[in-house]
């Protein structure tokens, strides 16, 4: 038994570090194999919390580790903590089982690539990063994972940064994501302000008791609650690549594909998904914060999975679909139904990645080129990639048996029935449940599209190509994956069809997220019909289209709505759009920042004027060094001369007393010196230049004819050099 | 003679010195002037010493007078050598450190 979580994400951290550090020195042999272990034994231990500690303890939130406080300022007070409960727990095989699959995978894909070591200390940095994320027990742990995985994911996109290409789509997913994280910070930084805790299962406890410190309205007639969900819902928007910000996933398929199957398909991009899980209750209470999810979620799965109709690069159309299964995820848990959202997810990592790294190993045999336009016929060369596409095909169709059936069903029956939005927005959840069944036929449409066009019909690729299968390593981890696309929807069979106790991911869930969304029986077979059919249609009509390569009435579509094919293949021309809005005013204000502030204000006045200033003081002070030792010797003579009498100057008295009654005046200096008599001293009290009084002492009155301002000044004199002092002091007299 | 007749010949002796090491352009004279100003202190120190009759500035004019020496010996030799690369001894044209 385990109860030490900490080792979970500690142990690929550690490998990463161990071959950033060593990696170089050591054979390939050597470098996969620590890789991989690391990952592996993190999967052997969250299965060891998973299985054998976690079911005892899952009522009561689950295990908790706690490292120590990381930070305490205040009123905050932030563990370094840990927690697998039945939602985290459930993540964490995720990533761990599809992450050393991966793993492993890649041992053989990347196996002649330069830069081995790099590939995969990043590859066990981001599984540490990702654990972290997922098993994170409040937001800021959360956060520092979150923003791990985003820092891989940019690092694994441009890894092979020799081309600016790939570089800049690094960039791309970088910098888009940095705008959905704002969104993070602010929604944790409106939560802290509102309930005064970072901590999720306090956040949790607090939400479902609907405390009035969440409840009471923050902005425009809004809760806290609402602000907060939305704002987190824009770092998801961000991370999990929806609208407006999924830009960068498509660009992101820059980066070697087992990155892509691991990063962008299975694990990373769902965070954002499980983020809104994890938080659900907070979603809860704001149903209008929810409303919007299940919005964007269903415009983001249907506008996707129409622009894959158009993609003819293999990753490209998969990765479209990535984002469109995102947007059936952010429904089911827009929906309040998490567990069927979080089901989805599930069944998502495998025939996603699956698919993936059909994808990666199609491309190895076609020495790398993803062009689907000059594949074709792939079938009989590549029979294990085939039967494995096939189910991961079948299964993201959404034909019955295969997982994706369960889990989208359970998605799509679940917006039809929920009850969260209350009456005024009671039109949001059949209005998303009828977009998801649109963007169920365009799944079904584009997948198998790319089915008949890579592996059926005639080659059209270059005859001299070598068309082989892929070696054992990569061929293994896909048959697993294949048969988890398979068989991973019995653990959510619908109540419909495996009574009240066959949704088992739905229960274990529970205590984590909230109880099973109730479906109706009649509902459930409605939508279970209508979604086979849709599927049907979908492949049927994919067939007539492209079956065998495109066909005549592909080309006669194509012909018939130029225009419309021509916005499909371009994406919609949303990153020309964001283009022309976003980025060219931010360019030009940034160049107008640039000329001002930095080659004007900075440049020019406060750098090159001091330099400027320098500069005219040292041409001043050239023209004294005239190199000439007697006219140094002189200024040096003279400023002797001027230390000596200035040294030789009495000593300024210590104190002067100034004394003054009714109009008379007396003043007395202070003075060591003055009793010996050495001193001179002459007083002008009236300001006239002449001095009133004279003589070796030094002490002095006088009387004032008319009141007013007068002006005292006591020359000091020392006769035996002949040096004087003078002080002036002003007198009041009224 | 009083202390005093002393000190205004060392005085003397050292404005002298002083305006001939700030006025005269030929190296050599300078060096001699440097010598009148050094036989100027050396001069003060032998009165004062006597009116207060402490042996301490004597002792300091043997000391003075030995560093003459080597100061006389070290600045001759710079002089040479000047005078063999430049071909002058006339401080005017030796300004290298011109800034």
């Amino acid at each position: 038994m385990l109860s030490h979580l900490r080792i979970i994400p500690l142990l690929p951290l550690l490998g990463a570090a161990y071959l950033i550090l060593f990696g170089r020195h050591h054979s390939r042999r050597v470098v996969h194999h620590i890789a991989c272990m690391a990952v592996g034994a993190a999967l052997v231990a969250s299965a060891d919390a998973f299985f054998f500690a976690l079911p005892a303890l899952v009522k009561e939130g689950g295990l908790t580790d706690v490292v120590g406080t990381w930070f305490a300022s205040g009123d905050l007070r932030v563990d370094l903590a840990l927690r697998m409960d039945a939602l985290s727990g459930l993540m964490c095989l995720v990533v761990t089982c599809v992450g050393t699959l991966i793993h492993i995978y890649s041992t053989g894909y990347m196996a002649h690539d330069e830069d081995y070591v790099r590939f995969f200390a990043y590859l066990n940095l981001f599984c540490g990063a990702m654990l972290l994320l997922v098993l994170g027990d409040s937001l800021p742990v959360m956060f520092i994972g979150w923003e791990g995985v985003g820092l891989c994911s940019y690092l694994l996109i441009g890894f092979w940064y020799g081309e600016t290409a790939n570089a800049s789509a690094g960039k791309k997913a970088f910098i888009t994501n940095r705008v959905g994280d704002l969104g993070f910070l602010i929604g944790m930084l409106l939560i802290f302000r509102a309930a005064g805790t970072l901590d999720i299962p306090v956040l949790v406890d607090t939400a479902r008791a609907g405390s009035p410190t969440l409840t009471a309205t923050l902005w425009w007639g809004q809760p806290v609650a609402f602000w907060a969900a939305l704002f987190l819902f824009l770092g998801a928007t961000g991370k999990s690549a929806q609208i407006p910000l999924y830009v960068w996933l498509p660009d992101a398929m820059a980066g070697p594909t087992p990155v892509s199957a691991l990063i962008h398909a299975a694990t990373m991009v769902t965070a954002g998904v499980y983020m809104v899980a994890r938080l659900g209750a907070l979603y809860l209470l704001a149903p209008a914060a929810l409303a919007i999810v299940a919005g964007v979620g269903g415009l983001t799965a249907l506008v996707a999975a129409v622009i894959a109709f158009g993609q003819n690069d293999f990753k490209k159309v998969l990765a479209y679909s990535t984002v469109s299964q995102l947007g059936f995820m952010f429904v089911g848990v827009g929906t309040g139904n998490f567990a069927g959202g979080i089901f989805h997810l599930f069944t998502h990592a495998f025939f996603k990645a699956g698919l993936f790294l059909c994808a990666g190993s199609v491309m190895h045999a076609m020495a790398g080129s993803g062009d689907i336009t000059r594949m074709g016929g792939l079938a009989g060369k590549l029979p294990w990639t085939t039967w494995v596409f096939r189910v991961c095909w079948l299964a993201i169709c959404g034909v019955p048996v295969f997982s994706g059936f369960f889990s989208k069903d359970a998605i799509v029956a679940g917006a039809f029935a929920t009850p969260v939005f209350g009456p005024h927005l009671g039109w949001v959840g059949p209005a998303v449940g009828a977009a998801l069944l649109a963007a169920a036929l365009g799944t079904a449409f584009y997948m198998s599209r790319l089915y008949y066009l890579v592996f059926t019909g005639e080659s059209r690729a270059d005859p001299r190509a070598h068309l082989h299968e892929s070696p054992v390593e990569m061929v293994g981890p896909l048959v697993v994956l294949g048969l988890g696309a398979l068989l991973a929807g019995i653990v959510g069979l619908p109540a419909a069809v495996g009574r009240s106790h066959g949704d088992l991911i739905g229960h274990w869930l529970a205590p984590a997220v909230g109880p099973i969304l109730e479906v109706g029986s009649g509902l459930e077979w409605r939508v279970m019909a209508a979604s086979t059919v849709i599927a049907l249609a979908g492949i049927g009509l994919a067939w007539r289209f492209f079956g065998g390569g495109a066909r005549e009435p592909a080309r006669r579509f194509v012909a018939a709505l130029p225009r419309l094919t021509a916005a499909v293949r371009g994406k919609f021309f949303v990153d020309e759009i964001y283009e022309r809005l976003l980025v060219r005013p931010l360019r030009v204000l940034s160049r107008a920042i640039f000329l001002v502030v930095d080659r004007i204000l900075i440049d020019r006045l406060l750098v090159g004027g001091w330099a400027a200033l320098v500069d005219t003081i040292g041409r001043l002070l050239r023209l004294v060094q005239v190199g000439d030792v007697q006219r140094y010797l002189a200024v040096f003579a003279i400023g002797l001369a001027a230390l000596v009498y200035v040294m030789a100057r009495p000593a300024a008295p210590s104190q002067v007393k100034i004394r003054i009654e009714g109009r008379s005046a007396v003043v007395e200096l202070g003075d060591r010196e003055a009793a010996a008599g050495k001193l001179h001293y002459g007083f002008d009290f009236d300001g006239d230049g002449r001095e009133d009084r004279v003589g070796a002492v030094a002490r002095a009155n006088w009387l004032y004819a008319r009141p007013g301002h007068y002006q005292l000044r006591v020359r000091i004199t020392d006769p035996q050099w002949n040096t004087s002092r003078t002080i002036v002091r002003t007198i009041d007299i009224r | 003679m009083p202390t005093y007749a002393y000190i205004l010949v060392s005085l003397a002796l050292f404005f002298v010195g002083t305006a001939g090491v700030l006025l005269r352009r030929n190296a050599l004279i300078v060096l001699m002037s440097v010598e009148m100003q050094l036989a100027a202190g050396t001069l003060a120190l032998l009165a004062f010493s006597r009116a207060l009759g402490d042996q301490q500035g004597h002792v300091f004019a043997f000391f003075v007078m030995a560093l003459a020496a080597a100061e006389a010996a070290v600045g001759l030799a710079i002089v040479v050598s000047v005078f063999r690369t430049r071909r002058t001894a006339n401080l005017d044209d030796v300004n290298a450190l011109k800034g």
